[in-house]
């Protein structure tokens, strides 16, 4: 029981002791400057979050973003997972390379900029923060694959195992540790670019548009309390990610 | 099981150069030689795991191979790890029987719910025989399956291994470094040397069960010459 103990406490008090050092800085700064409008202080943000979450106005546009942010999840990993399937042919990986470069390489801010003349409000965000988790999860699960122990390759293809059980019980089980931890850190980073680029494309009903508002009234306070909100999503979503990551990988 | 003029090279370095070879069926062939000289590469050619020149003519397609490292997939038990070669050669309901069969013959039917990584290396090695005795093959390739263990569990995994080649012989390519391990299993020995000239060639009549330690003392002596 000790031991045990001693093992889980560092994952509880290491995590804590960052936020409380987080929060008693914010606490330092606010009473420092000490104007609402400029820091807000931990109670008055926390105090507007709670009335945000009273309305139905912030569940509509959380939900919003969620979606988008699913959605452009969703199609950035199912993408990355076929091409990088079909990326372990050389002429394939080849042919799409300066492909995967360009669009990584592209500003975050130009793609932005291009699919809001492009597309409707609605649906650019979903396109942006595709454009920027493709390449990422793409060159992950790309590298996963690469790395199928092929001494395992060969003895499934010395005992003429069937392409789809090599698929299921082989290549896939090998891969998923790495890209469940890919797909963790692009999640997060999903959230924040679809929430960019409702902020730029002025995406009605959304935790963009609300943040962009909160700041034309200097409402520093609510702007806060948004930002609090995406962490939290993202934080969640994260979690959602490791948890699917504890179902697949069972046997690590 | 035959291999006529079998020629493979890897860029300049010639492994074999018309190499033929016959093995008895249902017999046991060790190949020793130093290293580098195509022991493992001839195994890789039989098994079709290498491309190659020449031909091998072969009883059946179906071929089990005892790796030297286990190559179990570590997330499957050793059940289904038994299970996973299994699928494309019984039928779903003969499976079951034939997997129990065999690991009681290797003693792990207690074992059978355990991952790669909870096994010592020595059950590892028993999966590996395991799962190469419950493919129905007409070959079986080893490729030092015995180099990683300690003498005393070597010597168990040796008799693990007689116990099921007794009640079911196959024709039987055992490659290794170990004469003694050669003595121990093989019907027939050769020593080969790099480009595929055969130094030495031995066919022990007694069977290796009814073996001593000390038999064959002078053909011994006359591979580790050549060796």
């Amino acid at each position: 029981m000790k031991k045990k103990l001693s093992k889980v406490l560092p994952d509880i008090i290491y995590p804590f002791a960052a936020i409380a050092i987080i929060v008693a800085l914010w606490a330092i700064f606010a009473a420092v400057v000490d104007m609402e409008l400029i820091v807000p202080s931990i109670g008055a943000t926390f105090r507007k979050l709670g009335s945000l979450l009273g309305g139905t106005a912030f569940y509509r546009a959380a939900g919003n973003t969620l979606l988008r942010t699913l959605a452009s999840f969703a199609i950035g990993a199912l993408s990355a997972l076929a091409l990088s399937l079909v990326s372990l042919n050389k002429a394939v990986f080849k042919f799409l390379s300066p492909v995967i470069k360009i669009v990584r390489s592209v500003p975050t801010m130009s793609v932005i900029l291009l699919t809001v003349i492009w597309m409707e409000p609605a649906t650019s965000p979903i396109f942006v923060a595709f454009l920027i988790n493709f390449p990422i999860m793409y060159s992950g699960f790309f590298s996963a694959f690469s790395g199928v122990d092929k001494d395992l390759v060969a003895m499934s293809d010395v005992y003429g195992v069937k392409a789809k059980d090599k698929i299921f019980s082989l290549y896939l089980p090998s891969v998923a540790p790495a890209v469940f931890d890919c797909m963790q850190s692009a999640i997060g980073l999903t959230v924040k670019i679809v929430i960019s680029a409702e902020v730029i494309a002025q995406t009605r009903y959304s935790m963009g548009i609300a943040m962009q508002t909160a700041r034309g009234y200097l409402e520093t306070a609510e702007l806060l309390a948004w930002t609090l909100a995406a962490v939290i999503l993202s934080y969640l979503l994260e979690l959602a990610v490791f948890f699917l990551k504890k179902v697949f990988v069972r046997w690590k | 099981m035959k291999l006529v003029s079998v020629s493979k090279s890897y860029g300049d370095n010639i492994v074999f150069e018309n190499f033929s070879l016959d093995v008895e069926e249902n017999k046991i062939l060790a190949v020793l030689g130093a290293s580098g000289c195509g022991k493992t590469t001839l195994l890789n050619i039989v098994s079709g795991l290498t491309d190659y020149q020449g031909k091998v003519e072969k009883a059946g397609d179906r071929i089990s191979y005892i790796f030297q490292n286990k190559r179990l997939l570590p997330n499957l038990t050793v059940y289904k790890n038994v299970e996973y070669v299994l699928k494309n050669v019984y039928p779903k309901d003969k499976i079951p029987s034939v997997i129990d069969e065999v690991l009681h013959k290797v003693e792990l039917c207690e074992s059978r719910n355990l991952y790669p990584s909870e096994l010592s290396g020595g059950m590892g090695q028993r999966v590996s025989l395991a799962r190469a005795f419950a493919y129905p093959s007409e070959i079986l390739l080893m490729d030092e399956p015995f180099k990683a263990l300690d003498v005393s569990l070597k010597k168990r995994i040796i008799g693990v291994f007689n116990a099921l080649y007794e009640n079911d012989r196959r024709t039987t390519l055992f490659v290794t470094h170990d004469i003694e391990e050669a003595f121990a299993l093989a019907d027939r020995i050769i020593v080969l040397r790099k480009g595929g000239a055969i130094l030495c060639d031995v066919s022990l009549s007694v069977p290796a069960k009814d073996r001593g330690y000390a038999d064959f003392s002078d053909i011994k002596k006359l591979i580790y010459d050549v060796l």
